[in-house]
């Protein structure tokens, strides 16, 4: 590790994911010195093992407590850290999953990147459930734009209310569906429901030093030629070029420190091979660290004997905790058995979607819920086999074996199509997180502790889903096979989707709010946060985009500030 | 994203029956399995020094390979086109998977120690020889009586978890490999250059024509490489 304790920076960026990646890139483009700090290893691009078959590695690649989404899914990452545990609430089964990576979880991310529009910045007025945001999609176009053009997004544009496009100029051609895809897109129309390309944050044309898609290879376990967007390849080498950039890895924040003033000072942390502590000075801290945890950065702050933390008078530091509801609902089609075979891999993740399209449905009152889901489309024979996943096209008649095995299996395989519903969660007060009371970390600092209750909206969206993909499947011809089960069954697991947002919501009031519309924390003037703690509602459009235009448009103010000597 | 802890073939039953039925051997429980204790691969393994198994010790003997070569040959014989699973590595896959160090590989470990002194003692019942030198009539016999017996309750629980778990460890393991692909038909993704075309030939013609026959629309869906075709709308979802 580099030893940086005694040298001083304009900003501490704590985190290299979506918002402490585009933090760095902005804030250096605009000429500030910056640190960023990340608690996990850097993993260059010639040591990303993106061509590895599943039988080139232990166990098949499946998942263990060493790896838990797999033996490939890229840095030290997991729902289960040893040296970094959690605690939920008794009859709480949050799942926390944590990448400790530079580039951190956009090497994981499924780049699906649609935007939110003018509707979803002001819930507050529509239904009155979860605030406005403290900024409108006309103010936040342009930055949509910028961080679009330097990300990289293909796809087409819907045309739809409430789902804006991308300009001409910066959207990429988007990728041709799979048959699957074509299947299910046809069906949807059919039934009413719209189904379109959908904008990824893969590239299928070079843009600067990335290349285009060349379509073999697994998104998550990191792309070496940048095609698949990630903070790692796509936005850090850029802000290293200028010159004013420093990196520290393996480091973990314990705490923002503050002077007697009440301005950060800095931010301490330990070296998480060594155990050493160290510290880092900067005029200012911006905490990307991801929401939860920037929240317990925030907790663990305080001064001693404090347990309200570090810029939470408010108290709504951890508070508002979301997740995205989904369930899954899979169909076997008999019309797709032994069917022809092709290349389906294409760009690995989804091609196509169903945005929502209930907005006057919603406004009429006739929904017995109030936000708005999308739908993703999957399987097929996409994937390579699976080690895992081959006993659901082997069990179809019962446990058979020997001569006619072979033949069911082939039949069977990519006969199936699933839909993922991806809803919109209203924060409650029974979802939050807070710093446990007893447990700490091998480091003496404690550990977060989880509460989260869905409640009704959320349940009776899962069931608007469950009976909108049957409607798809059995259209298309198929028979739907699970998915169908009690929605309180069958919703994802709270953190489950890792959309966990709103944890240091930003606002217009200091009271009810931990940061102001740019992100600054009303309690301590040099203090931002860029990850999707400020993200005051989780709408369906997943979280990663907003929160690198967000991370764009703060950085300016940050560097405004710093520019003309307010910080 | 997907989940990805899962335990194959779930868990073994806990309560283990071992009264006596006729024809029917008693589960051995008593013997011993080996304890594993070493490190994993840890959370951030070097990909190109670890290579196909994990870097812990393996634990199983050769004639344990053998059975389960001789098991799993059963479970998926070869035929004219495609190899035996016993030709594809599926020893030291099951080597590597019951030797390794984490908690949901412990069940199959006892399976494999306990159940294949089970088939020689029902083999030797049965046939008066162990499992290695039972006939592949023989030895089909017995893996019928397993596949067709419950889970859950009878004197059967443990030898029909044991054939569950390695049939599912089996078929995943093998269609895994490069020879399993090809008998499965799976086209394998190759690095393209220029756009990816979606299916082609024969896969689109199959497609065009169930969508058609479903009386879905297939004009103005978007197929093949761009530039596409942008007739569809979606409208009345603006709220008034």
């Amino acid at each position: 590790m580099t030893n940086v304790v005694n040298e001083d920076y304009d900003v501490v960026v704590v985190g290299s994911g979506g918002g402490g990646g585009m933090a760095a890139y902005r804030l250096t483009a605009l000429g500030v010195k910056v640190c960023l700090v990340e608690q996990g290893p850097n993993q260059a691009p010639e040591d990303i093992p993106m061509f590895q078959r599943n039988d080139e590695a232990p166990l098949r690649a499946i998942g263990t407590p060493d790896k838990n989404w797999g033996y490939f899914d890229n840095g030290i990452c997991g729902t289960w850290l040893p040296d970094q545990p959690y605690t939920s609430d008794e009859g709480v089964d949050f799942t926390w999953y944590r990448a400790q990576v530079v580039g951190g979880r956009t090497n994981h991310y499924a780049r699906h990147s649609p935007r939110m529009g003018p509707y979803d910045f002001i819930q507050g007025d529509l239904d009155g459930l979860s605030p406005n945001w403290p900024v409108t999609y006309d103010e936040m176009k342009p930055y949509y734009d910028a961080t679009e053009a330097v990300v990289g997004i293909s796809g087409v544009n819907t045309g739809m209310y409430n789902h804006p496009g991308t300009p001409e100029d910066i959207l990429q051609p988007a990728i041709a569906p799979r048959a699957y895809e074509l299947l299910m897109m046809a069906s949807a129309r059919k039934v009413g429901v719209p189904a379109f390309q959908r904008h990824n944050a893969i590239l299928t044309r070079n843009l600067g030093d990335r290349l285009a898609c060349f379509y073999a290879t697994p998104c998550m376990r990191g792309c070496s030629i940048g095609a698949a967007f990630s903070s790692s390849t796509s936005l850090i080498p850029l802000a290293d070029k200028t010159g004013k950039l420093t990196i520290v890895t393996r480091a973990k924040v314990c705490t923002v420190e503050t002077g007697a003033d009440g301005k950060a000072t800095g931010v301490t942390f330990v070296d998480t091979q060594t155990g050493v502590e160290g510290r880092i000075k900067a005029r200012s801290v911006v905490l990307a660290a991801s929401a939860c945890a920037t929240a317990q950065i925030l907790l663990t702050s305080g001064k001693a004997g404090s347990k309200d933390g570090l810029a939470n008078n408010s108290g709504q530091v951890g508070r508002n905790l979301t997740d995205t509801p989904a369930v899954r609902v899979t169909g076997k089609f008999a019309s797709l058995e032994n069917r022809p075979r092709y290349d389906e891999f294409g760009a690995n993740m989804d091609h196509i979607y169903m945005p929502w399209w209930g907005y006057e449905a919603q406004k009429k009152g006739v929904m017995d819920f109030p936000r708005g889901y999308h739908i993703e489309v999957g399987q097929g024979f996409r994937d390579a086999p699976e080690l895992n996943a081959m006993q659901q096209y082997s069990d179809r008649n019962g446990l058979v074996f020997g001569e006619g095995l072979r033949d069911e299996i082939r039949r069977h395989w990519g006969s199936f199509v699933y839909l993922d519903g991806r809803g919109e969660m209203v924060a409650n007060e029974k979802s939050y997180c807070a710093l446990d009371s007893e447990m700490k970390n091998k480091w003496g600092y404690p550990v977060l502790r989880f509460s989260f209750e869905w409640s009704d909206y959320e349940y009776n969206q899962i069931e608007h889903m469950q009976e909108t993909f049957s409607a798809i499947i059995e259209r298309a011809g198929g028979e739907v096979v699970s998915g169908l089960g009690a929605s309180k069954d069958e919703i994802s697991k709270p953190g489950g989707m890792v959309h966990e947002v709103g944890t240091t919501r930003m606002g217009t009031d200091p009271d009810a709010t931990v940061c102001n519309p740019y992100g600054q924390c009303w309690d301590v003037d040099n203090l931002y946060v860029m990850d999707g703690g400020v993200l005051p509602t989780n709408p369906h459009k997943n979280p990663t985009l907003h929160i690198m235009a967000l991370a764009y448009r703060n950085s300016e103010n940050l560097a405004e500030r710093l520019r003309n000597g307010e910080i | 994203m997907a989940a990805a802890l899962s335990v194959v073939g779930g868990c073994a039953p806990k309560s283990i029956k071992t009264a006596a039925v006729d024809g029917i051997a008693p589960w051995p429980s008593n013997i011993a399995v080996p304890e594993v204790d070493h490190a994993g691969y840890g959370q951030f393994p070097d990909y190109f020094e670890i290579g196909e198994v994990g870097p812990w010790p393996k634990i199983l003997s050769d004639q344990h390979k053998r059975q389960l070569e001789k098991f799993a040959d059963l479970i998926l014989p070869a035929t004219e086109t495609a190899p035996a699973p016993s030709d594809v590595g599926i020893a030291e896959f099951f080597d590597d998977w019951v030797s390794a160090p984490y908690p949901w590989m412990t069940d199959t470990r006892r399976t494999v120690h306990h159940g294949f002194a089970w088939l020689d003692a029902q083999a030797e019942l049965m046939f008066k020889t162990k499992w290695l030198d039972l006939s592949d009539a023989q030895a089909t016999e017995i893996l019928t009586m397993m596949s067709e017996s419950s889970r859950e309750s009878g004197p059967l629980t443990q030898p029909a978890w044991m054939y569950k778990n390695l049939r599912e460890l089996t078929i995943g393991a093998y269609y895994t490999t490069p020879e399993g692909e090809v008998d499965l038909g799976h086209v394998a993704a190759q690095p393209l250059t220029g756009d990816y075309p979606g299916p082609t030939g024969e896969a689109l013609d199959h497609m065009r024509d169930l969508i058609l026959s479903l009386d879905l629309e297939w004009e103005d869906l978007p197929v093949g490489p761009p530039p596409y075709d942008t007739s569809y709308a979606f409208t009345g979802d603006e709220p008034k």
